[in-house]
């Protein structure tokens, strides 16, 4: 059974243990198919507060498949997969393939942040309503939602653009806009898959330091799909998939890249 | 060249099922309007004809704007995702002037599939529509039939005018070498769309000389004049009106549907105007015409006179009319909010995957044609209203089951939109689906 350390052990013990080290995501054995193509095959992990995954692996490996199934988008055909909120008392553990579509939903909507490659902002909706909104889709009131929005607009040095589309963006300055939108719900966990893959490498760094800074600065874990190795090299560990098993998984010293 | 760009057009339903629903249900709905309206021109001789052709070029003049509204939809959803695959020629090494080519025979051959389905629509829904009676019998499916000759002609001119629709889309398409990409240019749409306003108006006025009518033609003239002038201010004004209600409702949205929505509609009133401002005239003349029916069905007719049928007559061709402009409008909406959906598919998958349900997306869109068609219908009935004062306020006293109809009908047609707007849900569950 996979733990919340990697399958070879990690080696800033002093970091780690500072780190809430309680799992979050718990899956095994999960496989998913799509007609003759085994997405995953067999993926047994662990994810923990505090931690920052990096997943890697060639194009067509699985990366996206995963992601997708330990946020509840989908569900695996085989293997459990459950989910362990922390914060707030009385949260017990979810089995998230046992539920239905609409359950997973309010999942993802209330403990689940997202960023993708392109921002998926609504173009015409302003910086500061794209964040409020992920808010009140889930019955926040809008002055509440937009006073936590600018906040977090602020948080990611985006002050002053709260009334810019979308279109009159940058695409490192939609992508925090993105990260804002993803952080403001206070998600127990975030996922991103490539959420660099269409920046330049100076921007990439600086929207990966606010998705790191904003993700485990409160606490909770981040998974990255990534292929660059700038950015696997930020996260505190890396696992790498082949053909929808997982090839390598270690905190990410050792890694190097 | 052109039998492979053609062949990977069908190949693709996502590519030519909209725009041939579309002119499929513009060529056909209009071919039945036009066939009952040369049923009016054709009557026999009396003295009733002349007032039934006015009635009946009264009624076309009122669906000239949502019918070209639905065709303009119908060019626009031609449009859609055309760039993508003139790219892919451009990189096979095709001219400019060759994709212009390729455009225009693209545009000709999804134009004559829907206009000859929609043919085919008219042809097979004679029978039922046949029934309807005016001018003291059932109109019949020979009453409707145009002719060969005719149909062919009115197929020329739906053909000429789907390709001068597709022709302006062609112009906001800019052909570099390094591509194939839209261009930005709204002024110029509008203003081209104006022309093709007035073009439309020019045809139907040379529609109705053809037609053998003699000393009545002064009065056409007149009545043409008096309902297309307002007609076309109101065409300008009303994306103005729609913007001020709409920024207002996204200031008070409350909820994250409402804010989207209303953010939506003032990202463009004008393209929201165009799928629902058919009915802001229907509504304001069905108002007025529901009221005065109203009135005069107070007179007391004679039992089978010929002033009894001709007044029932006046009362079912204002419903006629008021229904068929707002079945124009439910088709608009259905094909313009599909496409919309299908431009936007990659944002709505991805809020669904964050966790925003069907129904919310859903709410979204359903949220914006209602809430902008209520926007519309209000400002329609409060300025028929303010208008036409003494009618109404007399009806309201005198009459209170034909206001009461008036706005049954309204409703209905209300209804019959929001029938328009659940066609599109297939589309939202389909793209959400494929994640
Ligand atoms: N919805 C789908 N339908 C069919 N095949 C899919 C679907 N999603 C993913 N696949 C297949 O599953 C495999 C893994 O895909 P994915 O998880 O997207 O890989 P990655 O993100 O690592 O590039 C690929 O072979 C891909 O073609
Ligand atoms: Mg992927």
């Amino acid at each position: 059974m996979s733990s919340c350390s990697p399958m070879r052990v990690a080696v800033l013990p002093s970091r780690m243990a500072d780190m809430n080290n309680s799992p979050l995501i718990t899956a095994s054995r999960l496989t998913k198919t799509y007609g003759t193509t085994r997405a995953l095959n067999g993926v047994d992990l662990t994810v923990c507060a505090g931690e920052s995954v990096a997943v890697m692996g060639p194009s067509g490996s699985g990366k996206t498949t995963l992601m997708h199934v330990l946020s509840g988008i989908i569900t695996a055909e085989s293997g459990t997969m459950q989910f362990l909120p922390q914060s707030t008392a009385g949260d017990h553990p979810v089995t998230v393939s046992g539920l239905s579509s609409e359950k997973r939903a309010r999942l993802r909507r209330q403990h689940i942040g997202f960023v993708f490659q392109e921002g998926l902002l609504m173009p015409e909706l302003t910086a500061l309503e794209n964040v409020a909104v992920a808010l009140m889709l889930s019955g926040t009131p809008r002055t509440a939602a937009e006073s936590a929005a600018a906040r977090w607009l602020q948080a990611l040095g985006l002050a002053g653009l709260e009334d810019r589309r979308p279109g009159q963006l940058s695409g490192g300055q939609a992508q925090r806009v993105a990260i804002a939108r993803a952080q403001v719900t206070e998600p127990q966990i975030v996922f991103a898959d490539e959420p660099t893959g269409a920046l330049d490498s100076a921007t990439s760094a600086q929207v990966l330091d606010a998705l790191l800074d904003s993700t485990v600065g409160r606490g909770a874990p981040l998974v990255v799909v990534t292929h660059d190795p700038d950015v696997a090299a930020r996260c505190s560990r890396l696992i790498r998939l082949e053909d929808g098993r997982i090839v390598h998984d270690s905190a990410n010293a050792e890694v190097g890249t | 060249m052109i039998r492979l760009f053609l062949g990977r057009l069908f190949a693709d339903r996502t590519v030519w099922a909209l725009p041939v629903a579309g002119f499929a249900l513009t060529s056909g709905i209009g071919l039945m309007v036009f066939g009952g309206a040369m049923y009016f021109y054709t009557l026999p001789d009396t003295e009733d004809r002349m007032l039934y052709s006015v009635y009946a070029t009264a009624a076309l003049i009122l669906l000239v704007i949502p019918m070209l509204a639905l065709m303009g939809s119908a060019a626009r959803l031609l449009a859609h995702r055309r760039d993508e695959r003139l790219a892919g020629l451009r990189l096979l090494g095709a001219s400019s002037g060759q994709l212009r080519r390729l455009v225009l025979a693209e545009s000709a051959a999804l134009a004559v599939a829907g206009i000859l389905t929609g043919a085919f629509l008219y042809v097979a829904l004679m029978p039922l529509v046949g029934r309807l009676p005016f001018a003291g019998a059932p109109m019949g499916v020979s009453g409707l039939w145009l002719g060969v000759g005719l149909l062919a002609a009115a197929c020329g001119v739906l053909l000429v005018f789907a390709m001068a629709a597709a022709f302006v889309g062609l112009r906001r398409v800019e052909v570099t070498p390094l591509g194939v990409r839209t261009r930005q240019a709204p002024q110029r749409v509008k203003w081209m769309r104006a022309v093709i306003a007035v073009a439309a108006v020019v045809v139907v006025f040379v529609l109705h000389t053809m037609v053998p009518i003699r000393g009545e033609l002064v009065i056409m003239v007149v009545a043409f004049a008096f309902l297309a002038v307002p007609l076309l201010a109101v065409q300008l004004i009303g994306p103005w009106v729609l913007k001020l209600i709409t920024a207002r409702q996204t200031r008070r949205a409350g909820t994250a549907e409402r804010l989207i929505a209303a953010r939506n509609v003032l990202d463009s009133p004008q393209r929201m105007w165009r799928q629902v401002g058919g009915v802001a005239v229907a509504a304001f003349i069905g108002v007025i015409a529901g009221c005065g029916v109203g009135l005069i069905s107070l007179a007391e007719f004679e039992q089978g006179s010929e002033e009894a049928m001709i007044f029932a007559d006046v009362a079912r061709g204002v419903w006629l009319t008021l229904f068929i402009a707002f079945l124009l409008t439910a088709c608009s909406v259905g094909l313009n909010q599909t496409a919309q959906i299908l431009d936007q598919r990659d944002l709505y998958s991805g809020l669904a995957k964050t966790g925003v349900t069907l129904t919310q997306l859903n709410r979204i869109r359903s949220l914006a044609v209602m809430r902008a068609l209520a926007a519309v219908l209000v400002v329609a009935v409060l300025a028929a209203c303010i208008v036409a004062m003494p009618i109404v306020g007399w009806a309201i006293l005198t009459t209170p089951v034909s206001v009461l109809t008036i706005a049954a009908v309204l409703m209905a047609g209300v209804l019959l939109i929001y029938f328009g707007t659940l066609v599109t849900r297939l589309t939202m569950r389909a793209v959400v689906e494929a994640g």
